[in-house]
This record gives structure tokens, C-alpha cells and sequence, in this order.
């Protein structure tokens, strides 16, 4: 049962060959054999979205996924996201607006944000906010992680033209 | 780069923030050393019993386990913020009298520590703890006058705690009253549900110190409390805070630190050199941390016709749950605040804080301030309604001013403006100021059959720092570097970041101060080895105080630069004005050297059908003094809102006879971001606090006390039911609709 | 908490899966979304033994539109594809509807329509709406394959006529009559948290107005989707109207459910809230019955 399964995950472009248990969450295959901090753990029972990653493109929950399941697939985190000299508009907007206090939440939104930002170029406030429904912050408030979405859309959208 | 002037008021960017959106801030979840161990809890997980016996002989033989310990391998087998009444480890074995009892289902059994976080879980259930069940305390005020069922048999009653406050005449004042408004309130527990649980690492560091790396709020109070049961002096200890993940005063008290010491130094004892890291569970979290206290109230207010209060009496029970924690600090603040922020001449109050076997309550946002203030703003919206009166002109005929006198019988302390900040928000609200007095606005929206509209106004004020006597001071080191100008400063302050925004006003500080650009100056932060005593990131104090001793140490530093000192080092320990406890007959003392005043109208709609409250419109006006930096400020006004709504509608912790049914974050939920208010208007006065650090006064928790109340008023506006207890959960609604009929 | 051990398998074709699950019988699971599963591993309350991984077969995700009408919808189909098909939309809007309170955008990424359904958990969402849609299951077992009707799916909480060595393959939701209008309402204390009570109404009415057909669905009320019994006797054949709803709601209430208390609503509010609902859904649904040309 704890005999250890062959893996090939690609995250934030890189590949790598690791040998997991069955059991393994892909948020501690990536916490602690990855060595990948930015991802947080919360809660481990679906509930409060901090260890949000992006798996082939969408955002999901890395607590409720197996690492065996991630074989084959592409992860993209937090730590992947813009580098130390270029941030990604939307970290980068995060801190403009005070999006962020303690900051444990932090990764799991940016990774819920990017996903519906490629799809949802131009949201509403509205839109925005059920986009985010499932990522619990207990310091914000919530009003300027909206704030940051719309600027960082904006900035964005601008970018594309 | 150009020099920046008046860097207070500018709503700069966080320097941490950069790590944070980056995924590159380390947590103590975060932190793994070379070689480390693991380290996992037994929890008692039952609320009541004597342990006869722990049996460890299978668990210790499985391979890969390092150590199993138990109360036996604690050298001072107490701790406790106040008071030492909370063994390390319980069970047989230790010095500490009565430690083999368990009295609430997070209380510690024993330590396993193994090569992998697997084997500890495996290693647990290895163990054999032979339990003999005792009968469960859980109702405090039952508890109160049970002397035959002790939670801690050393103590002759289960009260830890008495204040008292007699002023004036009640009997009296209430005399003088045409109208008296008696009321019984019950307010609820609440989880902080930080969103990082548990989780540090411990390592022998180079100068053979025990060193943890947690989050916490008071660097040297977990110094300390852990230099104490291991029985070493504090210099060998070494606490270092990282990245932390949100407190609230979740942690204030010790949750992991004494473990993770204690398992690092037993190591060390055995002769193996391995860090020790441990991450708690959601649920462990839950069971393991404390709570806000629950209160029970009985009071009786009365007033003229003319609207002014005569007098006040109250009741006050509170659950301290199994151990003291901080609830004598609690207690003494809604002792203070449940006559709310009014001149009362004839006052008679009488609080209790008392043992059960519920999980301990500790320090919350607010510190028994909301619970003071929902009882004070119910009361006095009350008598508005009784006499006919505007809940905003009744508060104008007796609200605090500069010299009034407070129920404790001294005056307050200067810089009074809670009328400012009532005014500003009535204006702001719509209310108008008329020659017949304040008359609040009509409701603009109009009720349906199922929906029902209401506005409600509520206002508080709250301390700044730790009150009643406690010893308070707190320490800067500032060093100048350059040649014939300052080039660079570096800061040492102990002053924790929870998320608040501290370490941002810090470097804020030193760089108007000195006049330097802000990336000049470099903070070295919450480090007892090389930062000093700082006290805790609580009582919206660290702005207060780490501001005043960066003002002292610069002060200082500059005085030896002008000497030619090169680097010019200075400390600096700012000590506030003293505060006293409360007389033990009277309750006179002076209790707090500053405050910040605070005011909220909240606008809702009930849906009488399904019992949801719908929040449409939050004002809250803030005197925070000087908004030192007014990103932050209202992030703190926008955090605290929120929360409060979760503890106003539906934060439901649930503990029945000792246990708990919601230690979960799908079984106790907190607001997301559809379950906010549309809008939050927060507006920001600035009247300077005469000895704050450049007028500033704290105001992390005082957004926090008067939205419950206000949220009662507004569902008294919309359905004329008043609601003695919350939270307003769609079944509490329905159930008292389907009594008014 | 972590999981505790099990062996894992991750077929590559349906037939590789009954194989599977009829080598492990009872010791084996099937995994689709995970976002039911995963969770009660971690806390430990499932421990399987075995798990088979479907999320690698290509071929159980699909929505298509079969001859006779309606859709058939593979069990691997992701909720989140579901919830922003068009053809959905426009053909089973009830799912649609309900899409947005199923937990979060992120649990409905990984989650699937099928594996829901299998899943049974009374507060659940997709099973009250299957058995609304009067939904047909397909499902397989290693050398033979069996239709059931939704109305016998269910036969407890989390349990269904799916044996050890079976697995759902396709959920047909047959097609709506044309004057058909459907709503989906709940209640729950936090957005996205468990329903604490949730009515789905479809409502079909003839060319003079009267009601042809019609299904009243109560969840998070007993320990199955139920369906009103006193909906159908009272208004079919009947003209639909509001004191009709409300006699409805109160027969349905009062005698057909038995709800109980728990940690997110207690049996009072439940009844309570069950009966307002029952109201505003059917209320709903006639309104979008007769806007279809009704």
C-alpha cells in the first residue's frame, strides 16, 4: 500500500521525476518534496482555498488531489509566478492595493485569479467576487482583493492591445 | 534617489508584501532544517478525567521513533500568561499538583517525536492512556456557585476572578429614573480561524540556545513562559518570529512553543542534534487554541425623561473555560466598557470569570470590549426606544467628554472625542441635527411583505495598551551609520507583524524621523537575541508604543551622532503613563492612559421568510489620532468589520458538555467574500492623541465592538424584535419571528 | 490529518476500470472529482483500500445530445464544463442554476457530475436535481451493463444500487415537455457551505394552462433527495396557483419529510425553510413556464 509510485509533474516549467506514496496530497508533494513553500496549507479539507494551484490551466484545490494524480500534468504555484525583477501584474497589484495583510491567503487567490483573468479579461465587481467565493481571508476584508483584480485587469487588458 | 519627507500619512506598500505575493515568505509551516524531526500531539480529546495511567512502552519501541514524552519529562510542569494553572504535559509524575487531570479535550498528554510526521501519527495511537472520567463542568454560571464540582481542586470555588465597581448610589440613581431598562444578554464564543494553524521548529542554535522559530504576538513573554518549565534561565532561550499567518490574540498564549523547546532541549539531552518541527491540524487548532470568552449578562439601566442615564448596574459571568489565559485581563475590560462610553454618576457592577471544562478563552480582538459594548449600545438603543428618543441624541447627552469621569471614578484621559467621532457618523448616515435634537433618516427603501429594512447606530470606545496595572514597556534600538551624513539606520524591535502592518509603520517611522529614504533603513525584527522587550502585538498598542520608543532610540541615537559617534547606537524603553488596577471595594483605579473612539451605522435588509440578514451599507468612522499610514488603517477598519459580521450572523461555535461540534472550517463558517456588506464606508478622523507617537492612538480592534450592536439595532428597526443573543443565524430569526407571531 | 494507505490505481480505459473493480470487490473505490472523497480520506472518516482512479479516461467526459432529446452526460464530466455548457443551458437550465452553489469555482473544476450523483450526500446538490430531471443512470460492471431510474438510485445517505464492482457511467437526463419551467432555491448559512435545506421544482403545464407534469424535489431533508408526493396528487391536472403552492408547501413540510438537527441547521429550521422554498421554487418555476410561450 505505501509502495511508492513513479511520477513526472511539470510545475512552473520544470520537470520533475519523483517516486510517491499513493497517499501523498499534491500540496505536500509540492510543500515538502518539491521544496515549493508558496503554496499554503489551511485547513486540508477543501474550505478555505489556500493551497489553490493552477492543474492544466484551471484552479483547484491541491489538498483535494492526490500527487499520483498529478502524473503527466502541469501545476503552475505562486513561486512560479512573474520573477524577484518582474512581478506579474496581479502581485504586483496585490501590493499596490493592500490586498494583503498577513499574506498566508495570498497565493491561493493569485492562483484562483489567473485562471479566471484569462478567461474574464474585462470582469465586472460582481463576477469578480464569485470568482473568489472560495478563498477565505480573515484579515482583508475582501475589498481591496477586488480592488487589485480590477487594476490588475486593467493593467492587463492594456498589455494585450 | 531623493529624500522623502513626511513619510507618516503616506499610504506606503508593505515591505514584506513582496515576499508575500511571491510565495517566497516563510511561515513557520515553511521552514524545514537538515536532519529535522517531527513532532505530533495527544490530546486529552475528552473534557473531564483523571489520567492513572500513560503507557508508552509500545510506542517508544517503534522504530524511527525518537522520543515519546509525558508530564514526567517537564522540568516546571506549569505555564500560563497570568497565572501558572495550565500543566505543560498532564499526567502523573511531574511536581505540579493535580497535573494528572485533563480539563478540556486540548489539554496535552504527551509528545511524539519521530523521523517522519507518518510515524508520529502511527506512534500516537501506540499509546495506552487509561482515563478515569469525571463529571463535566460546562455551564459557567452553574459552575460559579458549585463548590462541590472543582475544576481545579487547589482552589476553593470555581470564581478565579471578582471585580467590583461601586460608584455613586444606585438604588438612588435608579430612583431619580422615569424609565429602567433591564435586559439579560449572552454573548457567543468566537474562533479566531487565523488562516495559517499551528506550526514552528526548534534547533540548539550556534550559542547553544533553544531556539523556536513560531508565530506568536510577545517574543519575550514565550521567552520567558518557556525559560520557566524548562527551569532555564531566559537567555537560553531564543524566540524568533517569521512570517506569521494572522493572530487576532489567537497567539497570545502558548500553543506549540513549549513543546517544540522542550522536545528540541530533550533531544539535545539524549545527545541527538535534530530540529524539531511540528504543524498543527485545522482541527487540532480549533481544540488546541483558546476562544473569546462567552458572557453572561444581567443588567438594569435607568434614565430620565430627558434622556439622561442615572444609573447602571451589571452582571457579568464569564466562561474562562478550563484555564485563566488572559480572562482576568478580559474581564477587566468589559468591566470597564459594559457601561459603554458614557458619564453614568451611579454605577454598581459585579464580574465573574469562571472555570469550566470548556476549551480555555483568551485574548480576541476587542479583549471583553464587545462584549462590553453590546451590552452598554443595546441598553442605551433601548432606552431610546422606552423614552421616545433618537438613539443618536441620547448618546449626545451623555457621552464621555474631555475630564468626565468614568465608572471607575478618574477622569479620562486627554484628547476625548467620541462626540466627533458620533457626530460625524450620524451626519455621514443621514442623520440631521435639528433644533428639536438628532432625528435619524427616514428609511429610503421600502419594506415588502418578506423584506423588511433598518438602520442602527452603535458607537464604543476602546483602550490602547494592556490597562489595569499590567507592567508596560517597550524597547528600540536605533543604529545611525555614515560619515558626515546619516546614510543608513537599521532598527532592532521586537514589535511582531501579525499581518497588521506593524513592521511597515516601524520603517515608516524611522525614515521620517531621520529624514531618509525608506529603503535606508533596515529592520531586524522579533529576534530575543538581538531585539529587545517589545510586549505584545495586542491591545492596539504597538503603533502606540513601538512608535513612541522608535521616537525615544532615534532621539537618543541622533543626540550621539551630533557627539560624532560613528555608528551612533541608542536604546530606548518607553514606559506610558501608569495605569492601576481596580480597588477591590470600589473598582476606582485608572485604567488605561489612551483611547480610540469609534462609531458605526449599519443599514440591513431581513428576509422574513428564510431569517437571512443581508447587510446593504456599513459607515464607520475611526479616530485613530494620526493615520500613520491610512492604507493600513482602514485595512484594519475593513478586516475588523468583517469579522465582527461573522461573530454578529454566523460564527456558531458549538461546545456541549465540554465537547466541541465544529472544529472544522466547513462546520464553523466565517464570511466569504459573498457574505459581505456591499459597501463599507470607512472614514478616517485624525484629532491627535496629546501623547501619542505624533498624535497617533491604536485602533486595530476598535472597528470590531460596536457593529453587533448596531446590526441589533437595525434588526430591531426592521422586524421590532430586539435580540439578546447572537449570532442572528437564519434559525434564530425564524424562531423569534415565529414568537412575536 | 493525512490519509491512511491504499493501493492505487489509475485505469486508462473503461474497460481497465471494470476489470479492476471486479478484482477488488469490496476493497475498491471508485475516484472521480475527489472533492467529497478526498476531504473524508483526510480526516479519516473513508479509509478505502483500494482506490480506482478514473480521472484518465478521456472517454467518461462528454456531453451529448442523444436522438430522442434531452442530454447524456458522461460521469467524468467536470461540473465546470457542465455549469458553462450552452447546450446545457438551454436544455437542463435547473443544473445550470444550481451550479453556482456547489461549493466553489475550484471544487467545481475538479469535481464531477457523475461522481456527485454517485456520491448521494443528502445535502448534495446534483442528486436532487437528477431525480428532479427524473435522470436515467447507465451504469457497468465488468461483462454486462444496467440501466436504472433515478427513482431507485438512492437508498440511503452516500448509498446506492451501484454494487463494489460497478461504476456510473452516463447520467441521461431525458428531454423537458415544451411549456416547462424549472427553479432551484436553497438555503445555506455561508455562500458555497452545506445547504441546510434546497427545493428543486420543474414544472410542465399543457396548452390550456394546467399543470401536465411536475416534480417538487427536497434536499438536505431526509436521507435521500426526496420527491413531493403532494405536488403531484394536488396539481396535476390543475390549474397551478399561489394557494395551491402554499397548501403544497404545507402538506410537503408537515407530513413528507423528516428532517434532523446537526451542526448546520436544526430539523425546525429545516421544515421551516423547506416549506418557504418549496413557495418561492414553484413560484419560479410557473413564472418560466408560461414565458415559454405559455
Amino acid at each position: 500500500m505505501n509502495t511508492p509510485i513513479n511520477i513526472k509533474v511539470k510545475v512552473n516549467g520544470k520537470e520533475y521525476k519523483r517516486a510517491v506514496e499513493p497517499r501523498l496530497l499534491l500540496s505536500d508533494f509540492l510543500r515538502h518534496d518539491l521544496e515549493l513553500t508558496g503554496t499554503h496549507v489551511g485547513c486540508e479539507h477543501g474550505m478555505c482555498g489556500a493551497c489553490t494551484v493552477i492543474m492544466d490551466g484551471v484552479s483547484v484545490r491541491s489538498c483535494l488531489i492526490f500527487a499520483v494524480q498529478a502524473d503527466g500534468h502541469e501545476i503552475e504555484t505562486a513561486d512560479g509566478l512573474g520573477t524577484e525583477d518582474a512581478l506579474h501584474p496581479l502581485q504586483q497589484a496585490f501590493m499596490e492595493e493592500h490586498a494583503l495583510q498577513c499574506g498566508f491567503c495570498t497565493p491561493g487567490f493569485l492562483m484562483t485569479i489567473i485562471p479566471f483573468l484569462r478567461e474574464n479579461p474585462n470582469p465586472t465587481d460582481e463576477e469578480i467576487r464569485t470568482a473568489i467565493d472560495g478563498n477565505l481571508c480573515r484579515c482583508t476584508g475582501y475589498e481591496n482583493i477586488v480592488k487589485a483584480v480590477k487594476k490588475a485587469s486593467v493593467k492587463m487588458a492594456g498589455k494585450a492591445k | 534617489m531623493s529624500k522623502i519627507k513626511h513619510m507618516i500619512g503616506k499610504s506606503i506598500e508593505k515591505p514584506d508584501a513582496r515576499d508575500k505575493v511571491t510565495g517566497q515568505a516563510l511561515y513557520p509551516g515553511d521552514i524545514n532544517l537538515p536532519g529535522q524531526a517531527y513532532m505530533k500531539v495527544l490530546f486529552a480529546e475528552r473534557p473531564h478525567a483523571i489520567i492513572q495511567d500513560i503507557d508508552i512502552s509500545k510506542a517508544v519501541k517503534l522504530p524511527g521513533v525518537i522520543a515519546v514524552l509525558t508530564a514526567k519529562d517537564v522540568p516546571v510542569n506549569e505555564y500560563g500568561l497570568i497565572m501558572n494553572d495550565q500543566p505543560v504535559l498532564c499526567g502523573p509524575g511531574s511536581k505540579k499538583p493535580f497535573a494528572e487531570r485533563v480539563r478540556f479535550i486540548g489539554d496535552q498528554v504527551a509528545l511524539i517525536i519521530a523521523e517522519s510526521e507518518s510515524l508520529t501519527e502511527q506512534a500516537k495511537k501506540m499509546i495506552n492512556v487509561e482515563y478515569q472520567d469525571l463529571p463535566v463542568i460546562s455551564d459557567a454560571r452553574e459552575a460559579k456557585n458549585d463548590h462541590g464540582k472543582l475544576v481545579h481542586p487547589d482552589r476553593e470555588s470555581n470564581v478565579f476572578c471578582h471585580y467590583q465597581i461601586r460608584k455613586g448610589d444606585l438604588e438612588k440613581g435608579l430612583h431619580e429614573a422615569d424609565v429602567i431598562i433591564e435586559g439579560e444578554y449572552i454573548t457567543p464564543v468566537q474562533e479566531h480561524a487565523f488562516l495559517q494553524p499551528e506550526a514552528g521548529i526548534a534547533y540548539i542554535d550556534e550559542e547553544d540556545r533553544v531556539t523556536i522559530m513560531v508565530a506568536g504576538q510577545w517574543t519575550h513573554e514565550d521567552q520567558e513562559q518557556i525559560a520557566h518549565s524548562l527551569d532555564l534561565p531566559p537567555d537560553k532561550i531564543r524566540v524568533i518570529y517569521p512570517a506569521i499567518g494572522g493572530a487576532f490574540g489567537g497567539r497570545e498564549d502558548m500553543s506549540v512553543q513549549i513543546d517544540l523547546a522542550l522536545a528540541a532541549w530533550h533531544l539535545m539531552k539524549m545527545g541527538i542534534h535534530k530540529p524539531v518541527k511540528t504543524i498543527w491540524s485545522r482541527e487540532e487548532s480549533i481544540i488546541g487554541h483558546h476562544k473569546r470568552h462567552p458572557y453572561f449578562v444581567k443588567t438594569r439601566w435607568g434614565a430620565t425623561h430627558e434622556g439622561k442615564i442615572t444609573a447602571a448596574e451589571v452582571e457579568l459571568v464569564t466562561d474562562g473555560g478550563a484555564y485563566a489565559y488572559t480572562s482576568t485581563k478580559v474581564m477587566g475590560n468589559a468591566t470597564l466598557m459594559c457601561t459603554g462610553p458614557y458619564e453614568i454618576p451611579n454605577v454598581k457592577v459585579d464580574s465573574y470569570a469562571v472555570y469550566t471544562n470548556n476549551i480555555p478563552n483568551g485574548a480576541f480582538r476587542g479583549f471583553g470590549g464587545p462584549q462590553g459594548a453590546f451590552v452598554a449600545e443595546c441598553q442605551v438603543n433601548k432606552l431610546a426606544e422606552a423614552i421616545n428618543m433618537d438613539p443618536v441624541e441620547i448618546r449626545m447627552r451623555n457621552l464621555l467628554r474631555e475630564g468626565s469621569l468614568l465608572s471607575v471614578d478618574t477622569p479620562m484621559p486627554k484628547g476625548v472625542t467620541i462626540d466627533k467621532v458620533v457626530h460625524k457618523c450620524a451626519e455621514k448616515a443621514g442623520w440631521k441635527n435639528t433644533d428639536k435634537g438628532w432625528q435619524a433618516p427616514a428609511i429610503s427603501k421600502k419594506n415588502t411583505d418578506i423584506i423588511k429594512h433598518g438602520i442602527g447606530f452603535a458607537c464604543s470606545y476602546k483602550n490602547v495598551g494592556f490597562s489595569f496595572g499590567a507592567p508596560e514597556s517597550c524597547t528600540a534600538k536605533v543604529e545611525l551609520h555614515g560619515k558626515d551624513t546619516i546614510e543608513h539606520a537599521i532598527l532592532y524591535h521586537s514589535g511582531a507583524d501579525v499581518g497588521q502592518g506593524a513592521h511597515t509603520i516601524f520603517i515608516q517611522f524611522m525614515a521620517e524621523l531621520l529624514n531618509l529614504p525608506l529603503e535606508k533603513i533596515h529592520l531586524i525584527a522579533s529576534d530575543t537575541a538581538r531585539t529587545g522587550q517589545s510586549g505584545s502585538a495586542s491591545a492596539s498598542r504597538i503603533t502606540f508604543m513601538a512608535g513612541n520608543s522608535i521616537v525615544g532610540a532615534v532621539n537618543n541615537a541622533l543626540k550621539k551622532w551630533i557627539n560624532n559617534e560613528r555608528p551612533a547606537i541608542a536604546e530606548y524603553e518607553f514606559r506610558p503613563p501608569k495605569t492601576t488596577p481596580f480597588d477591590p471595594q470600589t473598582g476606582k483605579c485608572q485604567p488605561n492612559f489612551s483611547y480610540g473612539y469609534v462609531a458605526q451605522v449599519v443599514d440591513l435588509e431581513v428576509d422574513t421568510q428564510t431569517g437571512k440578514i443581508k447587510l446593504d451599507k456599513v459607515i464607520c468612522v475611526d479616530d485613530v489620532g494620526k493615520a500613520v499610514n491610512p492604507l493600513l488603517v482602514r485595512g484594519q477598519i475593513e478586516g475588523a468589520t468583517v469579522q465582527a459580521q461573522g461573530y454578529a450572523l454566523m460564527e456558531n461555535f458549538i461546545q456541549k458538555e465540554g465537547r466541541t461540534y465544529t472544529p472544522t472550517l466547513s462546520t464553523y463558517l466565517i464570511p466569504t467574500i459573498l457574505d459581505i456588506p456591499e459597501q463599507i464606508n470607512s472614514i478616517i478622523l485624525e484629532e491627535a492623541d496629546p501623547i501619542g507617537p505624533l498624535g497617533a492612538r491604536g485602533m486595530g480592534e476598535m472597528p470590531f465592538l460596536p457593529f453587533t450592536p448596531a446590526v441589533v439595532a437595525a434588526v430591531h428597526a426592521a422586524t421590532g424584535i430586539w435580540f439578546d443573543e447572537f449570532p442572528l443565524t437564519p434559525e434564530r430569526v425564524i424562531s423569534k419571528l415565529h414568537e412575536k407571531g | 490529518m493525512k490519509p491512511a494507505a491504499f493501493d492505487y490505481y489509475a485505469p486508462a480505459s473503461v474497460e481497465e476500470a471494470l476489470d479492476q473493480l471486479a478484482e477488488l470487490g469490496y476493497n475498491g473505490k471508485v475516484l472521480a472529482g475527489g472533492q467529497s472523497l478526498i476531504p473524508a480520506m483526510n480526516f479519516r472518516m473513508a479509509r478505502p483500500a483500494a482506490l480506482v482512479d478514473l480521472n484518465n479516461i478521456k472517454d467518461l467526459g462528454y456531453i451529448k445530445e442523444p436522438g430522442e432529446g434531452g442530454l447524456a452526460i458522461g460521469t467524468m464530466t467536470r461540473d465546470s464544463v457542465v455549469e458553462h455548457s450552452k447546450v446545457v443551458m438551454d436544455k437542463a437550465p435547473l443544473v445550470v442554476e444550481a451550479m453556482p452553489f456547489i461549493g466553489h469555482s475550484q471544487i467545481r473544476n475538479r469535481g464531477t457530475f457523475g461522481g456527485a450523483i454517485a456520491h448521494a450526500d443528502p445535502a448534495g446538490q446534483l442528486p436532487g436535481i437528477a431525480l428532479a430531471m427524473r435522470a436515467r443512470l447507465h451504469i457497468l460492471k465488468k461483462g454486462s451493463d444496467r440501466w436504472e431510474s433515478i427513482d431507485d438510485f438512492f437508498l440511503g445517505p452516500f448509498m446506492t444500487v451501484i454494487e463494489p464492482d460497478e461504476m456510473l457511467a452516463e447520467v441521461v437526463l431525458p428531454p423537458l415537455p415544451e411549456k416547462t419551467g424549472t427553479s432551484y432555491k436553497q438555503v445555506s448559512r455561508q455562500h458555497g457551505s452545506t445547504t441546510q435545506a434546497a427545493i428543486a421544482s420543474v414544472v410542465s403545464l399543457d396548452d390550456k394552462g394546467k399543470v401536465a407534469s411536475l416534480r417538487v424535489v427536497m434536499m438536505s431533508v431526509g436521507a435521500t433527495p426526496l420527491v413531493s408526493s403532494a405536488a403531484e396528487e394536488m396539481l396535476v391536472g390543475q390549474e397551478p396557483s399561489e394557494a395551491a403552492f402554499r397548501e403544497i408547501a404545507t402538506k410537503a413540510s408537515e407530513t413528507e419529510i423528516d428532517p434532523s438537527t446537526d451542526m448546520h441547521a436544526t430539523a425546525e429550521y429545516r421544515r421551516h425553510a423547506t416549506h418557504e422554498l418549496i413557495i418561492q421554487s414553484l413560484t419560479c418555476a410557473l413564472e418560466r413556464a408560461k414565458g415559454k410561450g405559455g
